[in-house]
């Protein structure tokens, strides 16, 4: 059972990767973001969970 | 009555307009000043003491001259920060319907400032020149795909109408010079094609920028380097004798040469008087002196043609650009004992005041809008006043003949006339005082900039750069790739 306040180092490390689209036409604009995101256990560096998600935002000006 | 309540307002008006004489230059004339004598810190503390720029609507403003500002001190951390803060309202900028409202009813100096379209471009190079010196290459590259992004903006603003500034070449120039110094080639070469295509379909010189022969060796290196044979042939014949220079292995560095002021807008007033051939021609003198006549399409503004039948004369102001550093100097830049030529990159009095040229035509339709809308509110409020003063009057004494009756009738039509025309004159010298031209443009810009290209060998290196009788020495330690430098003279 692991307890608070002792924390010398980190278990696992989250890396990833944030990328953008833009579409725009005069005053209309598609960004799509895509969130790359790895977690890996940092004593063993095996990885732990992948994942990613595309969000798309619609921006009228 | 009435008249002590005229002399009060009119008191109170003529106060309004000794306020709101000055143009965005003269007010701001403390901070400039500073600016121009290299006062950095006094013109910063100017700056943030200043009201008039601390406006909701002149935020934009206030990013763009501190982003400039805290860059003179070489502050590059800080200058970025408030050029985001500029660059994300410019991508976002939307007219709001309180601004249109303030801008139909005063003048345009009280909607938010909306950037000209220069401003973007030079914003965006403002930037990766901090991020180069902060050695943040990525976030330099970023610089330059949304140096995409505005590009392509700015053409799809007019159509395609060659006309009007649909490319800006300094920046397309510079997003080459920043795909470069991060290694990518690739779009280093597309970058200072399309850098080459806006000069060569422009004849001899695009808004006083002569294509650069510094760009043609950059086209035709990156091509090379690429291995586009047709495309190094193609440019070889188009440019004739320009050859591909061999680069040091030691690196290089690509000064860019800033010196002098941007124009400033003043504001000049035009009389247009009612034409003949018909309702919405107008007449007026502009600067040289000759007439001219312009078709307001009232319609489009939803001005009924009523409104416009007994209008004769109508006073409008509008921003015109004043130069304030007519021609480049004569810089000479030596690294050791060669000399290298500096070539104009951009020239920013020539682009800003063909900008607003190409803009005439709208920028005096809008004002004649807002003068049509100023009369029909002062015809409103004489209507208004008019009735209200005739339903004061209503006191009749009960016991009074018919004569009487009759002339007090009369009194009170011309009480209520009376009241009716003060009010119409009233409205009208608060519509004449608040008749302003958006005199605000980002005024801290260089009047020109323009770069050369300097192999370094390995070590320290001295580049001086020479300018009438003053000179400016760099150091500068080779690190085997390309860094970019501003200095500002």
């Amino acid at each position: 059972m692991k307890k608070f306040g002792l924390e010398q180092g980190a278990d696992y490390i989250l890396q990833g990767s944030v990328n953008s689209i833009v579409d725009a036409f005069k005053r209309k604009k598609t960004v799509t973001y895509q969130i790359n995101l790895e977690l890996t256990n940092i004593e063993t560096n095996e990885v732990v969970w992948i994942g990613d998600k595309k969000i798309s935002k619609y921006v009228k000006n | 009555m009435i008249l002590r309540y005229t002399q009060a307002a009119l008191l109170i008006f003529f106060c309004c307009f000794l306020y709101s004489c000055a143009s965005y230059n003269k007010s701001m004339t403390g901070y400039y000043e500073r600016v121009k004598a290299g006062e950095y810190d006094k013109a910063l503390q100017s700056l943030q003491h200043n009201k008039l720029i601390k406006k909701d609507r002149n935020a934009l403003l206030y990013n763009l001259e501190a982003g400039r500002l805290y860059r003179l001190q070489n502050d590059f951390v800080n200058s970025n920060r408030y050029l985001n803060r500029a660059d994300g309202m410019m991508e976002n900028n939307s007219t709001n319907v309180k601004d249109v409202a303030l801008g139909n009813l005063l003048n345009p100096m009280h909607e938010s400032y909306k950037a000209e379209d220069h401003e973007q471009f030079m914003v965006h190079f403002y930037k990766a020149l901090n991020y180069a010196m902060l050695g943040q290459t990525e976030d330099a590259v970023v610089e330059a795909r949304r140096i995409t992004l505005s590009n392509d903006k700015q053409q799809q603003k007019f159509n395609g109408n060659s006309g009007r500034y649909i490319n800006d070449a300094f920046g397309l120039n510079v997003q080459g010079m920043i795909y470069e110094m991060a290694g990518d080639m690739n779009n280093a070469f597309i970058s200072y094609r399309n850098a080459a295509d806006v000069y060569l379909k422009s004849g001899s010189s695009y808004y006083g920028v002569s294509f650069p022969s510094q760009l043609k060796k950059d086209l035709l290196r990156t091509a090379t380097a690429m291995g586009f044979q047709n495309e190094l042939k193609y440019y070889e014949a188009s440019f004739s004798g320009a050859a591909p220079d061999t680069q040091s292995a030691f690196g290089e560095l690509i000064l860019f040469v800033e010196e002098g002021n941007a124009p400033v807008k003043q504001q000049h007033d035009f009389m247009l008087t009612s034409g003949k051939s018909g309702i919405g021609n107008f007449i007026y003198t502009d600067q040289n002196g000759v007439n001219n006549d312009f078709n307001f399409d009232y319609a489009s503004y939803g001005i009924s043609s009523e409104k416009l039948t007994d209008v004769r004369a109508l006073r409008i102001a509008l921003p015109a650009y004043e130069v304030q550093y007519p021609a480049p100097q004569n810089i000479s830049v030596s690294s050791g004992a060669n000399v290298y030529p500096v070539q104009l990159a951009q020239d920013l009095n020539t682009v800003a005041t063909s900008i607003l040229k190409e803009r005439f035509v709208k920028e005096m339709a809008t004002a004649l809008a807002r003068q049509l809308t100023k009369k029909i509110v002062e015809k409103g409020a004489e209507a208004a006043t008019e009735s209200i003063a005739k339903e004061k009057n209503k006191d009749d004494k009960k016991d009074t003949t018919d004569g009487e009756k009759e002339k007090q009738k009369k009194k009170r039509q011309e009480k209520a006339e009376h009241a009716g025309e003060v009010a119409g004159f009233l409205m009208n010298v608060v519509n004449t005082a608040t008749e302003k031209a958006d005199t605000r443009n980002w005024q801290s810009l260089p009047a020109f900039v323009s770069y050369v290209r300097i192999p370094l060998h390995e070590g320290e290196n001295a580049v001086t750069v020479k300018y009438g009788n003053n000179e400016q020495v760099i150091k500068i330690n080779a690190n085997r790739g390309i860094q970019m430098r501003s200095i500002v003279l």
